[in-house]
């Protein structure tokens, strides 16, 4: 099934939780609504499920107006950060609640219980009460009793936050592969990047009630269209510095570090500005910067902080009183107080523009 | 992280746990003693702590009083609609019992009715004037009951049901319900909004999430709900001695004032018998449902 919406608004009394938001989601395609908290991604979710009505704007499924549909009306599953089970039935009666409310027949029910336990590995569960129940059982839970709807569209509200890190990941895959597998449409509200990034076909970054961006997960790391999400995306994220943009002998030019750090743009990384010189916010992940012999480094700096991450290190650096942070790759020490020399990677670098933190290289 | 109690520690507070439980419990063992006196032994003076004699013909004295019962012997009859089944001949001193208990029990299942259902709307709906019905609610509980004494006799009287059971009846649901809707207004307040919402997308509607849903999870704050409307109602004494007239109806609160009248303060043995058989349903009632103020029935439902 496709779903859009279209000029979706939703206010609270005075506060608007969703402004003028408008997306598609094609048939048999995820679509992740990432952002932090409080950025109207459930509120947004909420309105597709029509558990709330959206103050304007329309919610068409197959190009049919939803709007005014009951939830149940409207065949959709839903998978909620706490699982939301029914405390007092057993997995069975959870899973099968829905197929209750129709009065199917009893052998029926049985059938489609199996069908959805089986797909989940919970077979042997279905007898235990929610209490009885690992998290990561409870959430498996959650999922058949969204699935034996067969919806055609599958709604997820942070459905692994309340996982430990490594049931997470692999909850993640099996996710991913259902969804793929069913082919079922979906859409899934998170705020962890990394979930969004590998399980989505398409990324919606929302920022206030405001979607920033919707594309695919790759665009969004490489094409940053905004200062927020080239922050949001990518960890460590990415640093941005204050910086001018010039013509200098007719090579287009960056000058960071008030003046001490001059670096050639290349030719697709060039800036789109309207005057010749200006003041731009410059923009370089962590991964694009390397230790360098201080020869040939592009800058210099005094670190200030080192963070083992394990296979490497988190490098702070203090250039010109601005914060710029980058990974030493493995067998590279580096200590606080030392002074560095890095190179930059100039091919992969971003521009912003400071005022309205718009990107300067992609629209 | 917390430190394994010492031994004196724990003898400590087990000694603080028994004097306090003693102390509280005194009354009632002094109750028990007296009614079980003979009439020779609770004249006595000074009183005996421990009993010397013990008897339970004081029971058997205030149950086949008159004073107490009214009327001579007592057939209970329970009738539902046209259908109606007397029990069989007891002692009239029974009487007065089973008139609080058919007035607490009605009281009981109305007020729940009611207060279920309202504290649900009041707790999860949103519709205009809630917070002022919300205020409301708790407002009609600070009005001292004799104020509303003569007010309620008049409208009863309006649709001529004063001194009848149903309209005594009526007047205790109406005192008991506020509270018990305030209750469970607390307990759907913290009810789990992802639940309902679950529900909602399984294809519940509301009277469905109502009934297999938000009842089932709030069994404790309806357990205590009801616990509060029967005892509530069970010793109510003013609103009772205002609104009946005539012995065949009286609950138990007036037949003991009654009695106590009758027999005055020579005879603390039948008055403890009296007071303790008035004691006891209400007893009773707390050791059966005492599990569920403890029980936690949504735990597991959530993931906080």
């Amino acid at each position: 099934m496709k779903m859009e919406l279209v000029n979706l608004n939703k206010t609270f009394r005075d506060a608007v939780a969703v402004r003028d938001v408008s997306l598609e989601v094609g048939h048999g395609e995820l679509a992740a609504f990432l952002g932090p908290s409080g950025c109207g991604k459930t509120t947004t979710l909420l309105n597709i499920a029509g558990v709330y009505k959206p103050t304007s704007g329309d919610i068409l499924f197959d190009g049919v107006r939803v709007n005014e549909l009951q939830p149940k009306e409207r065949d959709i599953g839903m998978v909620f950060q706490s699982y939301a089970l029914y405390p007092h039935m057993s997995a069975y009666e959870n899973i099968v609640f829905s197929l209750v409310l129709k009065k199917r027949p009893k052998d029926e029910m049985q059938r489609e219980a199996k069908r959805v336990a089986d797909m989940l590995g919970i077979g042997h569960l279905l007898d235990r009460s929610p209490s009885q129940l690992s998290g990561g059982q409870q959430q498996r839970v959650a999922l058949a009793r969204a699935l034996i709807k067969r919806p055609k569209l599958l709604l997820f509200d942070e459905p692994l936050s309340n996982l430990d890190a490594r049931l997470r990941m692999s909850m993640r895959e099996e996710i991913k592969r259902l969804q793929v597998e069913l082919g079922i449409t979906s859409v899934y509200v998170t705020h962890d990047q990394v979930e969004a990034m590998s399980m989505a076909d398409k990324v919606a970054v929302m920022q206030d009630g405001n979607l920033l961006a919707y594309v695919p997960p790759g665009e969004l790391h490489e094409h940053p269209r905004t200062i927020f999400i080239a922050q949001f995306i990518g960890s460590p994220s990415m640093n941005i510095l204050d910086a001018e943009f010039v013509m200098k002998e007719g090579k287009p030019t960056v000058i960071l570090a008030g003046g001490k750090v001059e670096l050639e743009v290349p030719q697709d990384r060039i800036p789109k500005l309207s005057g010749e010189s200006r003041a731009v916010k410059f923009g370089i992940r962590p991964e694009h910067v390397f230790l360098e012999p201080q020869a040939t480094s592009d800058a210099y700096a005094a670190v200030t902080f080192v963070e083992s991450m394990g296979r490497e290190n988190l490098v702070v650096c203090d250039v010109d009183g601005q914060r710029l942070q980058f990974l030493s790759a493995p067998g590279e020490t580096v200590h606080l107080g030392d002074h560095v020399g890095m190179k930059i990677d100039m091919k992969r670098v971003q521009f912003f523009d400071p005022e309205s933190g718009l990107s300067l290289l992609w629209t | 992280m917390i430190r394994k109690a010492t031994t004196s520690w724990k003898t400590l507070s087990y000694a603080i746990i028994a004097i306090w439980l003693l102390f509280s419990i005194a009354p009632l063992l002094w109750l028990v003693g007296a009614s079980l006196k003979t009439p020779e032994e609770a004249a006595a003076f000074p009183p005996t702590i421990v009993n010397e004699t013990f008897t339970l013909q004081n029971f058997g004295r205030v149950l086949q009083s008159r004073g107490f019962g009214g009327g001579g012997e007592f057939r209970p009859q329970i009738r539902v609609g046209r259908l109606s089944i007397s029990g069989p001949s007891l002692p009239p001193g029974i009487r007065p019992f089973w008139n609080s208990i058919s007035l607490a029990a009605t009281t009981t299942f109305f007020s729940l009715a009611i207060s279920t259902m309202a504290g649900y709307v009041l707790a999860l709906y949103r519709f205009p004037l809630r917070g002022f019905m919300r205020v409301f609610v708790l407002l009609s509980q600070q009005i001292p009951i004799i104020l509303m004494i003569v007010p309620l006799f008049l409208v009863l009287a309006t649709y001529r049901l004063a001194f009848t059971f149903t309209g005594l009846n009526l007047a205790l649901i109406v005192f008991v319900t506020p509270f018990s809707t305030w209750l469970m207004m607390g307990f759907f307040a913290v009810m789990p909004v992802s639940i309902l919402e679950s529900a909602r997308i399984d294809g519940a509607g509301d009277l469905k999430i109502f009934l297999r849903i938000m009842l089932p999870l709030a069994t404790p704050g309806i357990a205590t709900a009801a616990i509060f409307a029967f005892t509530r109602a069970w010793n109510e004494f003013m609103i009772v001695l205002a609104l009946s007239r005539g012995q065949d109806s009286l609950p138990y609160t007036v037949g003991l004032f009654n009695f106590f009248g009758e027999y005055g303060s020579g005879s603390w043995h039948l008055i403890a018998a009296a007071a303790l058989l008035a004691s006891l349903p209400v007893l009773v009632l707390f050791t059966v449902f005492q599990k569920y103020f403890i029980s936690g029935m949504t735990s597991g439902a959530v993931k906080q």
